[in-house]
């Protein structure tokens, strides 16, 4: 059993381990709590395995331990933070971090400040679908409807195609 | 799974790794030892309760104060009921971080619900009889010298602060499980879930 375990963890951190790490660093900005937070999300999930009966893809469970494991972190630390729902976002915030001076960082800072602003099943829904993941399995792991998702992911794109559209055109941004 | 929307995205930590089990196995006995050092200052200030109110509750009783010996101990027994409810309410949160997300946040929040809604039971209500004894007690000692009037006066102010701080308590209870009730009902609606608070 324990060598299964240990079969199911190794697959597990080949396929799946820099998504995680994404996943801390976006909804955690202190890079020492992101850190601890991708522990705890690795521990969690090898606990878990000890459960894991193939009744899902690997895939699915492994998101959904981090997913839950992290929206735990944001119920536990984030008390003073406004969050607010995607619908009511209408462009990328500013990063709170100064120095993320290349452009390539600054958009990587000002998505996951976006991330954080939002409630963890919309948190969820970005994340996932930033990581390539189809409406269809972003649904299996979170639990939302298909329809939902979608509505979510078009928001998003939309969000993120003005932006760039402003960026690169920026006579044209309001 | 399909190429990223935005590849930046992927491109970041593509070199992580997990971390080894033996320290997860570490991680998890640390977690254990706090957990264990959390238990450990609850008992210790459950049992500092019970030298106050029993040796308050002692004094009056060997003073002849019955009554008030005994709502001083009434007291001294909420408290440990209310500490040993905290107890129970932190032990009970079962583990499950692979069920879908949507049933994570909605089994989380109904526990935040349900812990709030109750706190008049679980947190008030334990203290109720003593400090009801103890306010009868005094009341009706100074009634037999001064008179009812006089003693429901003299006890108005402290009545209405004592229970009006337990109200303000259960009202800001009560509105912030309202604001989870509608949590739930939110995630509700994106999920087709059976909970109704």
């Amino acid at each position: 059993m324990t060598g299964a375990i240990e079969h199911l963890y190794a697959e597990a951190g080949r396929q799946f381990a820099p998504a995680l790490a994404r996943l801390s660093r976006s909804v955690e900005r202190d890079a020492d709590r992101a850190r601890d937070l991708e522990q705890e999300m690795h521990c969690a999930l090898w606990q878990s395995l000890a459960r894991f009966d193939e009744r899902c893809a690997l895939k699915t469970w492994v998101y959904r331990v981090a997913h839950n494991v992290a929206a735990d972190h944001v119920a536990r630390s984030v008390r003073g933070l406004q969050r607010v729902p995607l619908e009511e976002i209408e462009a990328l915030p500013s990063p709170a971090n100064v120095e993320a001076a290349t452009a390539e960082a600054l958009v990587l800072a000002q998505v996951g400040e976006l991330i954080r602003r939002l409630p963890p099943v919309d948190m969820q829904v970005i994340v996932l679908w930033l990581e390539g993941e189809s409406a269809a399995t972003i649904a299996q792991i979170t639990g939302l409807s298909p329809g939902a998702v979608n509505v979510r992911v078009h928001r998003i794109k939309t969000l993120l195609a003005s932006h760039f559209h402003d960026t690169e055109n920026p006579e044209t941004a309001r | 799974m399909s190429p990223s929307p935005l590849p930046l995205w992927t491109a970041a930590a593509s070199d992580a790794t997990f971390t080894d089990p033996a320290a997860c196995a570490a991680r998890a006995s640390a977690f254990e030892r706090q957990i264990a050092r959390r238990n450990r200052r609850e008992r210790i200030a459950g049992v500092i309760q019970l030298p106050f109110w029993g040796g308050l509750g002692a004094f009056f009783l060997w003073q002849g104060e019955w009554l008030i010996g005994l709502s001083m101990m009434l007291i001294g027994a909420g408290v440990l009921v209310v500490f040993r409810n905290l107890a129970r309410r932190a032990g009970n949160i079962e583990q499950r971080p692979e069920e879908a997300c949507l049933a994570h946040l909605e089994r989380q929040y109904r526990r935040q619900y349900e812990a709030l809604r109750s706190v008049p039971a679980w947190y008030i209500g334990p203290l109720l009889p003593g400090v009801f004894a103890l306010f009868a007690t005094v009341t009706a000692g100074v009634a037999e010298s001064k008179g009812w009037i006089a003693a429901l006066e003299g006890a108005l102010w402290p009545f209405t602060l004592t229970f009006g701080l337990f109200a303000i308590v259960i009202r800001l209870n009560i509105v912030a499980a309202r604001a989870i009730a509608a949590d739930l009902e939110r995630l509700k609606a994106l999920g087709g879930s059976s909970y109704r608070p």
